[in-house]
């Protein structure tokens, strides 16, 4: 499957008023990327107090 | 020929086909309707991503004619359905739901496409989701080009996502069913929060070729219905790899009478962390299970850091897939800033941390298989909670429901089933099995709808 861009096509037949829902964003949070980052962090930290014999391997070969 | 009357809108699969079939109205006249419908409804409900109405027209004017040559294909035929805009349609433009993605378009079917254009089933158009799936943790019901999707129960709440269109199409009787893709709750939830039957598949038992990659470990694609059986006749359309595809077939299984089954519960899920309002319906929920003959047990979860295990497995391999969006900087043209954040973060995660969660995800496997030992279906609350308002920010704090990211985790398969109301909010109850017993869910799901009707109901729509 390969992709490409378009440039007129009507796209946004259906998307309706943009410039309406932009207005309902909330405004950009500066805390942002830290609350992303503090995330990741605190997921390194649940997963790392989980003990993990040496012999358990990662589940690439899904055995579903 | 008489024409499509309103009933037609919340009819299901078998019910439309059947109409078809004797004659009652063309396809070409059901595709106008519903068009007309999902046209119409759809934007004021942000749910419309792309209408398709003319290649509709031209794929219902071939199917009458293979009517009136008696060649019936497969019990979806002439019925109409629309997408997730994550997967995509040959020379139409697939948004996956995100502003830098806006004019994509890809010159092939998804595999889920071109299995249903086989079954003569008609493809009316791409629905509303949340951009990108919600990969990088969004934080409002808003993270999508097309705005926040408001469920059809009550337009004040929020649809569900990230298969945000797919629950409110199906919900306000816009298409009879939608494909939906789920990669940690994304077809559950909006199946829980518009009332209406959905299920995820097991991993690996639907291809996802032409589908927006998020995770591979973890994405499913899997239909939103108006009832369990509708789920079933669209999953054995879309089941199995196609030409190249890699997924499994869908083999019908024996399914052992219902009392001879044991269906476990975790007495918490429905006494402690559902709210309130919705425990009287999830009780009587589970009343009705008993009265199926179904012998419940109770049984508590296994203990797992499930939210961290899915948070790095999910950010490590969809800002891996997008990591060109992000070294870019298009990424900050998503409409929800936690978006960008999560994905530029989630770019930082350690390989070894990703291994790690892989790991103890093989753990996880092992410890599921042993533990869905002691029943054979697990039933919960498919949400703990019932759509929330469409301005509440999704971090709001509340009880997580572990079994979402811990079935996904392990593959399993999964039917969200309407199972009463809060107010005017949709309540749902989840059963869960092993891998590739979808044919024991549905069969389940089946039984719980003949003595129910809640997936029935319809909500007020002008």
């Amino acid at each position: 499957m390969t992709g490409s861009r378009l440039t007129r096509r009507a796209w946004t037949l259906a998307v309706g008023s943009i410039a309406s829902l932009r207005a309902q964003q909330p405004p950009a949070a500066a805390s942002d990327s830290e609350r992303a980052r503090q995330r990741v962090q605190t997921q390194t930290q649940a997963l790392r107090k989980v003990a993990l014999p040496r012999d358990i391997e990662p589940a690439f070969k899904f055995q579903a | 020929m008489p024409p499509v009357d309103g009933d037609i809108f919340f009819s299901t699969i078998t019910e439309i086909n059947q109409r078809w079939k004797r004659g009652d109205f063309s396809a070409v006249e059901l595709v106008r309707a519903f068009s007309d419908r999902l046209e119409k409804i759809g934007p004021s409900l942000n749910a419309l991503a792309l209408p398709l109405r003319e290649d509709a027209r031209g794929a219902a004017a071939a199917v009458d004619k293979e009517r009136k040559r008696e060649r019936f294909r497969s019990p979806l035929q002439a019925v109409p359905y629309a997408v997730k805009d994550l997967l995509s349609v040959a020379g139409k433009p697939t948004t996956w739901g995100a502003r830098p993605f806006a004019g994509q378009v890809f010159s092939e079917d998804a595999v889920v496409v071109q299995k249903l254009n086989k079954a003569r089933a008609i493809l009316i158009g791409k629905l509303a989701m949340i951009e990108l799936a919600g990969g990088g943790n969004y934080r409002y019901p808003s993270a999508s080009m097309t705005g926040p999707c408001l469920n059809p129960w009550d337009r004040t709440r929020w649809a569900g996502g990230s298969s945000s269109g797919s629950g409110a199409a199906v919900a306000a009787g816009l298409v009879p069913y939608a494909l939906g893709s789920e990669t940690s709750g994304s077809i559950l939830t909006p199946a829980a929060f518009c009332g209406v039957t959905g299920l995820r598949p097991t991993y690996g038992l639907v291809s996802r070729k032409g589908a927006m990659p998020l995770s591979w470990t973890l994405d499913k694609i899997g239909p939103l219905a108006r009832s369990v059986e509708d789920c079933a006749l669209v999953l054995d359309a879309i089941s199995g790899g196609g030409d190249a595809g890699r997924a499994f077939h869908f083999a019908p299984q024996f399914v052992r009478p219902l009392a001879e089954l044991r269906a476990g519960f975790i007495p918490a899920h429905f006494e402690e962390l559902a709210v309130p309002e919705i425990r009287p319906a999830l009780q009587a929920a589970l009343d009705v299970c008993r009265q199926m003959g179904l012998q419940l047990v109770s049984t508590t979860l296994p203990d797992f850091p499930y939210s961290a295990l899915t948070g790095t497995i999910i950010g490590a391999e969809a800002s891996s897939i997008f990591e060109d969006l992000i070294e870019s900087g298009q990424v900050d043209q998503l409409d929800d800033t936690a978006q960008a954040a999560g994905l530029r973060a989630a770019l930082d995660i350690p390989a070894r941390d990703y291994l790690r969660a892989m790991r103890l995800r093989s753990l996880l496997q092992t410890k599921f298989r042993e533990w869905f030992t002691g029943f054979d279906i697990l039933i919960t609350p498919t949400r703990f909670n019932v759509a929330p308002p469409i301005k509440q920010p999704l971090d709001t704090p509340g009880p997580a429901h572990d079994l979402i990211p811990g079935g996904n985790l392990a593959g399993l398969p999964a039917l969200a089933l309407p199972c009463g109301f809060a107010g005017a909010l949709p309540v749902s109850l989840c059963l869960l099995g092993r891998p590739y017993t979808e044919n024991m869910l549905l069969a389940a799901g089946v039984e719980f709808q003949r003595r129910t009707d809640f997936h029935r109901r319809r909500p007020a729509i002008s």
